[in-house]
């Protein structure tokens, strides 16, 4: 990853912009304050993979919203976080604290309710708000309201000593706890020049394999509950629940939380890993791929997927999607293929689908979720030997390290100062993906809101932070 | 078209007896921490610097375990393995200290409930993996319509009200106004270790604490995520059919 | 006094309060013009139920005046109901002015008065000129309440286009008399219907097609509907009560007295074509009034359905004429007669109503009033009833007489004339439809405006301030339930008129197995408005005690939960959101144009303005063009006007030479 520092953000902002115009992705601008001063980074991804300009905001910087959309909301976030001044911001509403319902209101004329979805909703889901105004049955605005679960975690990081500072970043997202971990310990060893051993990578890797599994498998679940079908879910969760229980044998918990830290890993699991695998690793995955499998043979349930929640590849492209909604729009986005920083190399191309539909998402996540397997196999099959954990100097330095998490591409930046972390941002890949909801929702009715909330699996926890 | 039904047959019968029968869960589990005793001083100490959400304490000749912050990360037993010890326990279920005053209350007010509830879950501000644990309660494995227990989405029918993750400021008032929708008798119960006690997270501009802020907390089933089987647990401490093994203090 | 005495004193009453109310200055003149309605209204009503039971009775005044009237007991229904409407309209006017009334109000007095005039005038005249006058005088009064009696914007142009619609369909009744006077001087109706039977088939055609176009376009028949939405409207609603509960009657009575009572032959194709007119004006009135966003443009639109529904069942008439089935005849007309009390009734209470949620809440816009019921009881109750009886729902009015017209339709099978029977099905399954659409907007005008919670400021602060005025409502309440629940009582009462157009005792046979309703033909099906009535009293006091006796646990209040929200005004149902669906399914009928207009940066709209509105087939873009046509005709008409001595001169020449050319032929017309 090449990092430029300016000594403005204006130039900073202007490089991006041209970067994206020569067709690279706009992935995200966050801000670091040092005292009074305030910096921004612009960081894109492009052939020659991503690129960081950094510069000073100063009194203000224009926004480039208008030009590169993809970076509206980290625009208004750095407004409302840091105080930054964007001229020429499309809203002037803060976005946190999150506004009342009335004013995201747009809607004008007689005709229009507000149905007030959230934060509480039905089932065991995440709270979230959506401010829908309608005339009917028909879906004239949604504004998806973020930041009801903000509990600032990044600030959490602050002083947090290295060796407990990865527990904080499995608090970002539980569920995804592996990815977390992993990006954050990337980002510090990145930054302190710190090479982590090859058992430990291969370790990981199958920890974050074994995560994007039972992740896909739960969103799987959850679109075969939307259609009804309960048996399909009930089967899908049971293979769920059967890589929770091999990562609770292996590692002691069932997402794999706490073993991932700077430099490796805290014990060494390949002792145990190995012997979980060799008991169950095939039962787990017949019982996944059945599963899998028995869901999209059952034609009532892609009836309702097939052509709900359709995502153009363009706006897939101009608001920066990552994961498998983008590549169920056919959009190639696949970190594990850009860092290479996995053990072995993701065999085979990434999984695309055209079509930009729930259940070309769907689909993706099901090729995904068998070469996830083929790539545990592979880590578990030849783990090479030697420690599990490099020892970690006190220095300071900065830098963005970019993991694929089973939602997408998830970035994180840390700052060192004093051997403990000063600033850690993150972007994870649900931030990037959500505003894609909006535009997924004309031509489509009530009732097929929830297959395409469940279609892009995304993590409101990792959204708000 | 699949073959549901065969599949289905063919699977057979996953559900745990658990709390009928014993369960366990694999003996690397880190699921409660132990003190141990006759530790060195300095290694008491050294357990109670590397805990993140501090939840030990030094007490006399050892340490205290706040249960209702543990994390369950295992730090402590990997930097004073003679002090502290992870176990696989998962009945970690916990209720206020006033014992018998808060049972009675509780026994009281589960009584006309019978032998059925509703649960009404809010996420308060969780990090996802609760609710995975909690949606992992219907699976086949655990299957908890089998205790006549179920899930509404209307709090009007709730007669529990399950609460995720710490309270952030944005979800305070929502958290009250569902509590305030269920009608009488309702308990409470925070799941997680950050509805318990907060956890990691101190009280800020962001975060208003753990549940007992803002409503008041009947059961807590602390874990990070608690397993299905913990909360299960918790659920049967809720409705007066076990006991809570531990009555801890939450700080 | 005999009945015909009454009549006449009604009429002079009347006079009297239209110049009163004219003369007089602002609330004198309404008081004195609202009470003279009030009291003419009672002496026509004494008139007309007395008249019923008696035979006809003439009176012949001035031969040079043409003011001969005859009271039979036809004109002495429709004169019972229309005089029920007017003296509730004038109790409830006389409780105060309401909020859509222009400056003092003496206009309204003024114009109900001259409302009620022309339509007792129209119900007794016997002289075609006294007809015509009454007629015209009607369509004047229409103008005037439309254009300058209410206190709106827009009812200039409202005036402008009832008066072109009516005084077009005027011309069309004048017509229609020339040709049945065939030349002769005396203008008795009487007589001038007696001649009916003598014209040739194409001159009978002729008159039938001319009166149905004007009596027609007083019910706002498909397709002259336009101006009755508008003119509804644009009239202060109380004066729309009188307007749709008495006034539309007359259209009513033409037909039967002109269509239906003569003794000519009717061509099969008159009634079939009454029956689709009927059965489309049903179909597509109720349909446009479920997409209506104001309370008064869906009592108009539903106007325009219920008459549709009368005007199928007096088609069906025509046909059981055309094959004399007597039995049929009577019971269709029966069944007539029987809904458009129903109508009448509930209109005028429905335009009452919002009358009265006019002056509370400022609107009738459904999109801004909500939480009626809680706020104003009463107006709640009694709008309540209306609604529900404009729905069809038993033991109401509306549904005795819906179900009626409906069984009427049913003995399609005794036509034996395939293409008969046909039209009887299609008329039949059109009403039905109308019927299911009926309920979707009554429900829409009951949930929206009367249930649910007040949508704005103004609904909130809405207070009750009926007083007086509740005895108005609540006659015509009473009225509704009583000729629902006690419909063969009513009947029977009504037989003569019934009876006196069909020969045999058809009505008397629909009520020989009272207390409950059935068909004229015995054996064939029935239903117990009363006994439907006990039903529901019963159960809901069954209900009651049962409620009372078990012991519920305490109960707390506790906000309406919307996901953890505050509860907003905003995420109500809309009319609008409603009936979204309905209009979807019904999109071949309602052309619906939706509006959006999105404002600010893609990313982060300003605003987004979104309206709807549904365009009826046959509009104002069509008058226009018929207008334009009219209108360039009348320029080449007018050029023969030109002033000039030397022009008119030449056209006397012409005109006595062509007398003397043909006068031979022209002695033996």
């Amino acid at each position: 990853m090449t990092a430029a520092s300016r000594l403005d953000a204006r130039e900073a902002a202007r490089m991006a912009v041209e970067r994206v115009r020569s067709g690279a992705r706009f992935c995200w601008l966050y801000a670091d304050a040092r005292g009074e001063a305030v910096r921004l980074t612009y960081v894109t991804d492009g052939d020659d993979g991503l690129e960081a300009f950094t510069g000073a905001a100063g009194a203000g910087v224009d926004s480039i919203a208008e030009r590169v959309p993809a970076a509206y909301w980290h625009e208004r976030e750095a407004r409302d976080r840091f105080g930054v001044a964007f001229t020429g911001l499309p809203d002037a509403t803060p976005a946190l604290p999150p506004p009342s319902a009335d004013r995201l209101r747009r809607g004008q004329g007689e005709e229009l309710s507000v149905v007030l979805y959230g934060p509480v909703r039905s089932g065991i889901v995440e709270s979230m708000r959506w401010i829908i105004e309608t005339a009917g049955e028909d879906f004239v605005h949604v504004h998806p309201a973020i930041y009801a679960k903000r509990r600032g975690v990044e600030e959490r990081f602050a002083g947090v000593p290295l060796e407990v500072a990865p527990l904080v970043a499995e608090h970002v997202s539980g569920a995804t706890a592996a990815s977390h971990a992993t990006a954050f310990s990337r980002a510090v060893e990145d930054a302190l020049d710190l090479e982590v051993p090859p058992r430990a990578r291969a370790l990981r890797s199958a920890l974050v394999e074994l995560e994007r599994v039972h992740q896909h498998l739960d969103a799987l679940a959850k679109l075969a509950e939307d259609g009804s079908l309960a048996i399909g879910a009930a089967q899908l969760l049971a293979a769920k629940e059967r890589v929770h229980r091999l990562l609770a044998e292996a590692t002691g918990s069932r997402f794999a939380r706490g073993v991932i830290c700077v430099g490796g890993l805290r014990d060494d699991l390949a002792p145990p890993l190995l012997e979980a695998a060799e008991r169950g690793l095939d039962e787990v995955e017949r019982h996944a791929v059945a599963a899998v499998e028995g869901f999209f043979g059952t034609q009532s349930s892609m009836d309702r997927l097939i052509g709900t929640g359709r995502l153009a590849p363009d706006i897939v492209r101009e608001l920066g999607g990552v994961g498998p909604v983008a590549r169920g729009s056919g959009v190639s986005c696949d970190a594990r293929l850009r860092d290479g920083w996995l053990y072995t190399p993701l065999q085979g191309d990434e999984a695309l689908a055209d079509g930009g539909d729930a259940y070309a998402r769907a689909r993706v996540r099901a090729v995904e979720m068998r070469r996830s397997f083929r790539l545990i196999r592979n880590a578990l099959d030849s783990i090479p030997d030697g420690p599990v954990r490099s020892s970690v100097p006190v220095r300071e330095g900065s830098a963005i390290a970019r993991v694929e998490s089973p939602q997408g591409e998830l970035l994180y930046y840390v700052r060192l100062e004093g051997g403990a972390p000063a600033r850690v941002a993150i972007r994870s890949a649900s931030f990037a993906n959500w505003p894609l909801f909006v535009p997924s929702l004309p031509g489509n009715i009530f009732t097929d809101f929830s297959f395409i909330e469940h279609s892009f699996g995304l993590i409101h926890a990792e959204t708000d932070r | 078209m699949t073959n549901w039904i065969w599949r289905g047959l063919r699977g057979g019968i996953l559900a745990t007896r658990y709390p009928f029968e014993a369960e366990a869960m694999p003996p690397r589990y880190r699921g409660g921490v132990q003190v141990l005793d006759g530790a060195a001083l300095e290694e008491y100490r050294r357990g109670e610097e590397a805990c993140l959400p501090r939840a030990l304490t030094l007490e006399g000749g050892g340490a205290r375990v706040d249960r209702g912050r543990c994390i369950q990360c295992g730090q402590c037993q990997r930097v004073a393995p003679n002090a502290y010890r992870m176990t696989p326990e998962f009945e970690l279920a916990l209720v206020p200290d006033e014992v018998t005053a808060a049972r009675e209350r509780l026994r009281a007010r589960v009584a006309p409930l019978g032998r059925s509830v509703h649960l009404r879950h809010v996420d308060a501000g969780s990090d996802a993996s609760c609710e995975q644990e909690l949606q992992a309660l219907f699976n086949p494995f655990y299957d908890l319509q089998r205790l006549g227990i179920f899930l509404t989405a209307s709090p009007r029918h709730a007669d529990v009200l399950v609460v995720t993750g710490v309270v952030t400021t944005a979800m305070a008032d929502p958290l009250r106004l569902t509590f305030e929708a269920m009608p009488e008798p309702k308990i409470v119960m925070a799941v997680g270790t950050s509805a318990c006690s907060g956890g990691i997270f101190a009280a800020d501009g962001d975060v208003v604490g753990p549940v007992d802020r803002v409503l008041p907390v009947d059961v807590r089933v602390p874990g990070s995520p608690p397993a299905p089987l913990a909360i299960i647990h918790g659920l049967w401490v809720a409705l007066g059919r076990a006991t809570a093994h531990a009555r801890e203090a939450v700080r | 006094m005999s009945a015909l005495e009454s009549i006449l004193l009604a009429l002079g009453v009347a006079a009297t309060a239209i110049v009163a109310a004219i003369l007089l200055p602002g609330r004198t003149g309404r008081a004195i013009g609202f009470a003279g309605l009030t009291l003419s209204g009672l002496c026509a009503l004494a008139g007309g139920m007395r008249a019923l039971g008696e035979p006809a009775a003439a009176f012949a005044g001035s031969e040079a005046l043409h003011t001969a009237v005859r009271l039979d007991p036809l004109s002495a229904f429709f004169v019972t109901v229309i005089a029920v409407v007017a003296t509730a309209v004038g109790i409830y006017a006389l409780g105060g002015r309401t909020a859509d009334e222009r400056s003092g109000g003496g206009t309204a007095a003024a114009v109900s008065a001259a409302i009620l005039f022309a339509s007792l005038l129209i119900c007794v005249a016997d002289d075609a000129l006294l007809f015509v006058f009454a007629w015209e005088l009607l369509a004047v009064a229409f103008y005037w309440a439309a254009g300058f009696a209410g206190s709106d914007p827009g009812g200039q142009r409202a005036g402008y286009v009832t008066a072109v619609v009516t005084h077009a369909a005027g011309a069309g009744l004048i017509a229609a008399l020339l040709i049945l006077a065939r030349g002769d001087v005396d203008f008795s109706l009487r007589r001038l219907l007696a001649n009916a039977p003598s014209l040739s088939a194409p001159l009978a055609g002729a008159v039938f097609l001319l009166f149905l176009v004007a009596f027609g376009a007083k019910l706002g028949a498909m397709p002259l509907q336009a101006w009755l939405p508008l003119g509804y409207t644009a009239a202060p609603s109380l004066v729309a009560a009188l307007m749709a509960g008495g006034a539309l009657n007359v259209g009513f009575y033409g037909i039967v007295r002109f269509l239906i009572a003569p003794a000519w032959p009717v061509p099969l194709w008159w009634g079939m074509l009454v029956l689709a007119i009927g059965g489309i004006s049903a179909f597509l009135g109720i349909a446009y009034a479920v997409a209506q966003h104001d309370l008064r443009s869906l009592a108009a639109y539903s106007s325009i359905e219920n008459g549709g529904i009368v005007v199928a069942a007096l088609g069906a008439a025509l046909v059981a004429k055309t094959l004399h089935l007597p039995l049929l005849l009577g019971m269709a007309v029966a069944a007539a007669f029987l809904h458009l009390t129903a109508h009448a009734f509930a209109k005028a209470l429905l335009f009452l109503g919002a009358s009265s949620i006019r002056s509370a809440a400022g609107t009738t816009s459904f999109q801004r009033l909500g939480g009626l019921a809680g706020r104003l009881p009463a107006t709640a109750l009694l709008t309540g009833v209306a609604t529900l009886s404009l729905a069809a729902l038993p033991p109401l009015a509306g549904f005795a007489g819906e179900w009626s017209v409906l069984e009427t339709l049913m003995q399609a099978f005794r036509l034996r004339d395939t293409t008969a029977e046909v039209t009887f099905a299609l008329a039949a399954a059109a009403i039905g439809v109308a019927a299911g659409l009926a309920i979707v907007a009554f429900t829409k005008a009951l949930g929206v405006a009367i249930l649910g919670a007040p949508r704005t400021p103004e609904a909130q602060r809405a207070q009750e301030r009926l007083g007086a005025r509740a005895g108005g409502m609540a006659i015509l309440a009473l009225g509704v339930v009583a000729v629902g629940v006690f419909a063969p009582a009513y009947l029977g009462w009504i037989a003569p008129a019934v009876d006196g157009l069909a020969g045999v005792g058809a009505a008397r046979a629909m009520i020989a197995t009272a207390p409950l309703l059935a068909p004229s033909y015995p054996g064939f099906a029935s239903i117990s408005p009363l006994g439907l009535l006990a039903q529901f009293v019963g159960f809901g006091a069954l209900f009651a005690l049962f409620v009372a006796l078990i012991a519920r646990p305490k109960a707390r209040r506790s906000p309406v939960w919307t996901s953890g929200n505050v509860y907003a005004a905003s995420t109500s149902y809309t009319g609008t959101g409603f009936v979204n669906p309905t209009r979807a399914i019904s999109a071949p009928a309602l052309r619906t144009e939706r509006i959006i207009t999105v404002e600010g940066p893609r990313l982060a709209p300003r605003s987004i303005r979104y309206e709807s509105r549904s365009l009826p087939l046959f509009d104002l873009p069509f008058y226009r063009k018929v207008a334009a046509a009219m209108l360039r005709i009348a320029d080449l008409a007018r050029a023969t006007q030109s002033g000039a001595i030397a022009a008119y001169l030449s056209y006397i020449l012409v005109f006595v030479i062509g007398v003397l050319l043909f006068y031979p032929s022209i002695r033996n017309w």
